[in-house]
């Protein structure tokens, strides 16, 4: 994944240039701030998406990621890559907007759960039926975790992070992340256990 | 189960979150145990479906057209909301400048030579003696933290250190004399007298005031009584 590539070419040349733009982007250069979105935007709606399932959502959330990355951007440590500090923002950005469409799905409706993310448009008519049914069922599944559990699961196997890595996003230790994904890993089994009684 | 693990630990170990010894003695201790070998089996298989299946089409990312939106809306925003108010203004300044170790000890510098001038002023702003109007001088309220000279004589700290290099008392120096009652039944100044050196206000330099028992006091007299002060101070 993105940040691993960063990782194994050490202190590297890519994060050479990402500190470069912040020092520029801090200095008032905002071309060296575009430069950076334009590096990173593609990884933080995917990221965004993951956890809003709608494509809409998921740009408000990068643009409010991006102003939140330029106010702050004087806190983020050069030492380190951006990522996990973009990828931070992006998850309690995600939660924030999360949190407050539930509260407005509890106001009106009561009863429906997180947008569901775009098909996968299956050539198969038949198996495509079958795979969106599975696929709703899992995004109900997912949807249905304690907060911190679906987003250890979702960073570490769906968008396949290392624990390392999805421990700096959470700012957690990996033991946490360790124990928070098995637990998730366990539930999501049982979901799909259910659903395959139910198909019996 | 029957080797004793629970499911969590089955769950971290099929996807090798494990560390290598304890994937070790579990990979052999399952391999004699048909219940745990079945349950690794499952959970294999749900997180191979949940993988496919939660898996992000191509098509679900946005497009560049999207993309370039995004950016867009993000630097409109940051034009029309200015969102660096002022202390974030500061905070990012004493940040940038601390990551340069130099302007770091140059802005300490600075900060103590500020402070230690503003200090400075302070002392300088409060005066031993406070007037109300011309001639009625305030009761001093802590001159017991004053070089004593004495018994029951207090000099203010500026006008003593000066008084010790040059032999001469400076403008603005406050001495107090404060008698017991024994003492002060036959002193004509009372028990609490202040005289304060000042020549722009006092002929011949010095003013004499009686505070006995009061918050403040007009001058008593001056000049006169300047040969009796330099006899007892």
């Amino acid at each position: 994944m993105f940040m691993s590539r960063v990782r194994d070419a050490g202190p590297s040349l890519e994060n050479a240039e990402t500190a470069c733009l912040v020092q520029q982007a801090l200095n008032g250069d905002p071309a060296a701030f575009e430069c950076l979105m334009l590096r990173h935007e593609r990884q933080v709606v995917r990221l965004a998406m993951r956890f809003l399932g709608t494509t809409e959502d998921a740009q408000d959330a990068a643009q409010e990621v991006f102003f939140r990355a330029y106010k702050y951007l004087h806190r983020l440590d050069l030492q380190k890559p951006i990522e996990p500090w973009l990828m931070r923002t992006t998850v309690n950005v995600c939660r924030n907007i999360g949190r407050k469409r539930q509260q407005r799905l509890n106001t009106f409706s009561g009863s429906e759960t997180a947008a569901e993310p775009a098909t996968t448009g299956s050539c198969d008519p038949y198996s495509g039926v079958v795979e969106e049914e599975e696929r709703q069922m899992l995004w109900k599944a997912l949807n249905s975790l304690p907060e911190k559990e679906r987003i250890a699961i979702t960073l570490r196997d769906i968008e396949g992070l290392p624990t390392a890595e999805v421990a700096a996003i959470l700012d957690s230790s990996e033991t946490t992340v360790r124990s928070q994904v098995s637990r998730a890993r366990v539930r999501m089994k049982e979901a799909i256990d259910e659903m395959q009684k139910g198909k019996k | 189960m029957n080797c004793g693990h629970s499911l969590e630990i089955l769950a971290l170990f099929v996807e090798d979150d494990l560390p290598v010894a304890q994937a070790e003695r579990i990979r052999n201790q399952i391999a004699g145990c048909s219940v745990c070998r079945q349950a690794c089996e499952q959970l294999q298989a749900s997180q191979s479906l949940i993988k496919a299946r939660l898996k992000l089409p191509r098509h679900a990312v946005p497009n560049t057209e999207s993309l370039a939106d995004v950016r867009r809306r993000v630097v409109t925003r940051i034009q029309s909301e200015r969102p660096l108010g002022w202390a974030l203004q500061v905070e990012r300044a004493l940040t940038l400048s601390f990551r340069r170790h130099s302007y770091a000890f140059a802005g300490v510098v600075i900060g103590v030579v500020v402070s230690a001038a503003l200090l400075g002023q302070v002392g300088r702003a409060l005066p031993a003696a406070q007037f109300e109007g011309r001639y009625t001088l305030l009761r001093p309220d802590r001159y017991l933290e004053w070089v004593s000279v004495g018994s029951g004589v207090y000099v203010d700290p500026a006008g003593y250190a000066e008084y010790e290099k040059s032999g001469t008392f400076p403008e603005r120096t406050v001495i107090v004399m404060k008698r017991t009652p024994s003492e002060a039944a036959n002193d004509p100044h009372g028990d609490f007298s202040v005289s304060v050196k000042d020549s722009s206000r006092f002929e011949g330099g010095w003013g004499f005031f009686d505070l006995s028992g009061k918050s403040k006091a007009q001058v008593a007299s001056s000049g006169t009584c300047q040969l009796c002060y330099k006899a007892n101070a």
